[in-house]
């Protein structure tokens, strides 16, 4: 346990809604709270921060209590170490982007320099931004200059409540690398709600699942998030099963990165920070995978893993079924067409090739 | 046409202005508790502060001058400190002019409060603003409309108040005198003139401050709406 980690005993109950919550979570990385919504994800941050107040027990950051029922101990948000980045962002209407950021600078307590400011400025890249007022801004831009706001208050602690919610899609892909690179950057703990897992497990080193104001499991991205896809009635087809693989070496003229997954090899864009002999996980979502029953050849996808039909789930209601497949010891699922399921005439116990065409790494 | 006699014209633009005043100091605090609270007296507060839309003029100024007579113990209270009767006098008029606006200043602003408030004084919060802070320096100026609005109801009401001035003030030119009162003196008088002439000094003058307020806010509309 680091110095400076997040201590919870909380509990907090209202009329339709009840939180029970006794967890330390590690003062460094980004911690994923994940769950549905009505999960109390939010509720969470927001006892975290100070605006709400639970019935009992208490909120330790390091050596500071924040909170303690039994010390009667509460201390107000605005004197809370902590950054706080609402959903839907809140910047102030009636003030431009650089007088946003200057009244969270003001009021900074820790000493900060101008470099302070202007490493943020540039990370954010926010630089063009400073003359605007905030409803002129894209949703982007407006998230960025949020988030730079936040971080001009140097936060021991970085509270964001579905930064990339409101996002599209090609937003939420520029904004999340960015998003990645600043907090490593900064390196300020942070807590990271979403109910979005390609966000979580992309960017989460340790997931807290909360259901009903409970949480159900915390633990590793890759360990949490694999039991999370397995679980009986979650819909595995935006889940994608994780599984783990070595790195064997990179293809600088390609860019790629060989995976090995047992005997098998399969090649993935190249990370920057992964060193050959590293685990790595990689996600795969069952509807990018196709199964072939004689070894492929002749295609585009350059990644085959040989695998084993673990079980077959064939609903009839629909035109597709879901195939549970074993490579080594890891689970993964392919979505065919019931169609393909009689032609092919698949078994239990059969050995297949799975063809993926597209997987991701994840941290 | 010579100009009538303009006294009255500028006892109830003090009057108004006097009012508008006091009414920012106490409504905002007010307005705020309102537009915050959860507690269970809040409707009935509310209610109060609704009471002079919906009562005759005449019954709030009627209990105004019950509570002013110097045997009452507000009257009393007020003759102890100033030497002065409270009924009668221009003190009197501002206290009754506070009551009869109230609601104009208090409404516009809590509706205002309630749509920037939480959300702005929490976002101001993790910024490290503290209450007042961040309630001066965000909620007020994220409600710049709400407040202009306000002030500009509260004022106009009071230029036109007629019904508590003539109970709790009566008719004293110069001191309590306002102008509408005066132009029903001139009515009654049979002096179309001067009632004609203050009336439109009055017109052209609403007129021009609704017409500035509005050009007002529909440039603030391009930068804060």
């Amino acid at each position: 346990m680091s110095d400076n980690s997040l201590s919870l005993n909380i509990v907090l109950k209202r009329k339709d809604f009840s939180l029970q919550l006794k967890e330390d979570i590690p003062g460094t990385g980004i911690t994923a709270i994940f769950g549905e919504s009505g999960a109390g994800k939010t509720t969470l941050l927001r006892l975290i921060a100070g605006f709400e107040k639970p019935h009992h027990g208490h909120i330790k950051f390091g050596q500071d209590v924040w909170y303690d029922t039994a010390k009667r101990i509460h201390l107000r948000a605005f004197k809370r170490p902590v950054g706080f980045m609402f959903q839907g962002a809140q910047l102030f209407a009636d003030k431009t982007v650089q007088q946003n950021l200057s009244y969270a600078e003001k009021r900074n307590t820790a000493d900060a320099n101008s470099l302070f400011k202007d490493d943020i400025i540039m990370s954010c890249d926010i630089g063009s931004l400073l003359g605007r007022y905030p409803t002129s801004l894209s949703g982007g831009e407006y998230q960025r200059v949020a988030l730079a706001r936040t971080l001009m208050t140097q936060p021991d602690l970085l509270l964001l409540d579905e930064p990339l919610a409101a996002l599209d899609r090609q937003r939420k892909i520029e904004l999340i690398s960015m998003l990645e690179d600043l907090l490593q950057h900064f390196r300020i703990p942070t807590l990271y709600v979403s109910h979005d897992i390609d966000e979580v497990s992309r960017i989460a080193d340790r997931v807290l699942m909360l259901d009903s104001g409970r949480a159900t499991s915390f633990g590793s991205t890759v360990s949490t998030l694999a039991a999370y896809g397995f679980e009986a009635g979650r819909n595995p087809y935006e889940v994608g099963a994780l599984i783990t693989g070595k790195v064997r070496g990179q293809d600088v003229e390609f860019g790629l990165m060989e995976i090995g997954i047992g005997s098998n090899s399969i090649w993935l864009p190249a990370l920057r920070d992964v060193d050959p002999g590293e685990t790595v996980a990689i996600r795969i979502s069952p509807k990018d995978v196709s199964i072939s029953v004689d070894p492929p050849s002749g295609l585009s996808m350059q990644n085959s893993l040989s695998c084993v039909v673990k079980s077959i789930d064939d609903d009839r209601a629909s035109a597709f079924c879901t195939l549970t497949l074993l490579v080594e010891s890891e689970k993964f699922e392919a979505r065919i067409t019931r169609k393909a399921l009689k032609t092919l005439n698949l078994q239990i116990g059969q050995p297949v090739f799975a063809l993926i065409k597209t997987a991701s790494f994840q941290r | 046409m010579t100009l009538p006699d303009l006294t009255a014209l500028w006892l109830t633009f003090r009057l108004a202005a006097i009012t508008t005043l006091i009414l920012l100091i106490i409504g905002t605090p007010t307005a705020w508790w309102l537009s915050q609270t959860q507690s269970r007296i809040k409707p009935a507060l509310e209610a109060m502060v609704a009471l002079p839309l919906v009562l005759p003029p005449t019954v709030l100024g009627f209990y105004l001058l019950v509570a002013m007579n110097p045997d009452a113990p507000l009257g009393r209270l007020w003759m102890t400190a100033t030497g002065d009767t409270l009924s009668f006098s221009f003190a009197g008029l501002v206290i009754g002019s506070v009551i009869y606006s109230l609601p104009f200043m208090v409404q516009p602003l809590q509706t205002s409060f309630e749509a920037t408030g939480r959300k702005a004084m929490e976002t101001a919060a993790s910024l490290g603003a503290s209450p007042l802070d961040a309630f001066l320096t965000v909620v007020i100026p994220l409600s710049v409309r709400g407040f202009l609005t306000a002030s500009v109801l509260s004022f106009a009401h009071t230029l036109g108040e007629f019904g508590v001035v003539l109970m709790v003030g009566g008719n004293i030119p110069g001191r309590t005198r306002v102008i509408s009162i005066e132009i029903y003196e001139h009515v009654e008088t049979l002096n179309y003139a001067d009632a004609h002439a203050l009336s439109l000094i009055l017109i052209a003058f609403s007129f021009i401050v609704l017409f500035c307020v509005y050009a007002l806010n529909r440039k603030h509309t391009v930068n804060v709406g």
